[in-house]
């Protein structure tokens, strides 16, 4: 085996390691997933044959890698069933207007880092579950049917929990970025 | 017709499945007269495309 394979695939272990990270939280968790990866790259080096990108195809092995782990961390500590009315509520008055109506936002926020840094802390901020269906869906881009079999929840409390990521995240965003500017 | 805290609901659950037609109509009339659910759209379009450049 070319060294230089082994190399190349060494190399990207930060990127993936960023990448788990986001995903899991769970530092372990993430090393674990890159360590699987990467072997499994080892091994299955001829199926490469440089038919993608390197990163890319790493990525598709870590998704999976990924996803065996949300799957077993979920089976260990099954999803909160709080369906109550929450405190997102608060964002509406009593005949269920915008207490603070949301505000056009400029599509310039997308080009610069830093903002995509105040939304990693934002995410950061979140219950770990919601934040975890919110990636699965968003960041992974599996389809809530998926998400739902995966994590075993209902397509109800998929769609409430994505719901709270996003209302949240914006309330962050617009408290920590767009309202600053 | 529905209130914005309702409209928040369906703007979200129809970035990820189909919403029944009649929500759909319902959530076309809202927007058409509510400035600031149109943006509260636009935000959650943002914020994923956003998403999708992290890492």
């Amino acid at each position: 085996m070319p060294s230089d394979y082994r190399a190349e695939i060494e190399a990207q272990r930060p990127y993936l390691l960023r990448y788990a990270s986001l995903q899991l939280r769970n530092r372990e968790a993430a090393e674990d997933a890159v360590q699987e990866t990467l072997l499994a790259a080892v091994v299955a080096e001829k199926s490469f044959a440089g038919r993608s990108q390197l990163r890319t195809w790493l990525t598709g092995i870590l998704k999976h890698k990924i996803i065996d782990s949300i799957r077993r961390s979920s089976r260990e500590q099954p999803l909160e069933a709080d369906l109550s009315p929450d405190e997102l509520d608060a964002l509406f008055d009593a005949s269920g207007h915008w207490r603070e109506p949301p505000q056009d936002w400029p599509e310039q926020a997308l080009e610069q880092k830093e903002f995509l840094q105040t939304l990693e802390k934002c995410l950061a901020a979140l219950p770990a579950r919601t934040s975890q269906v919110f990636l699965m869906r968003e960041h992974l881009g599996f389809a809530t049917a998926e998400i739902c079999k995966e994590l075993g929840i209902t397509a109800t409390h998929c769609w409430v929990l994505l719901y709270r990521a996003r209302m949240a995240l914006r309330e962050c965003l617009q408290l920590n970025w767009f309202g600053t500017r | 017709m529905i209130d914005c805290k309702h409209a928040a609901r369906l703007m979200s659950r129809a970035m990820d499945d189909r919403l029944p037609l009649w929500d759909r109509v319902r959530l076309r009339l809202h927007l058409a007269i509510c400035d600031a659910c149109t943006n509260a759209r636009r935000q959650m379009q943002l914020l994923r495309r956003a998403v999708q450049r992290l890492v």
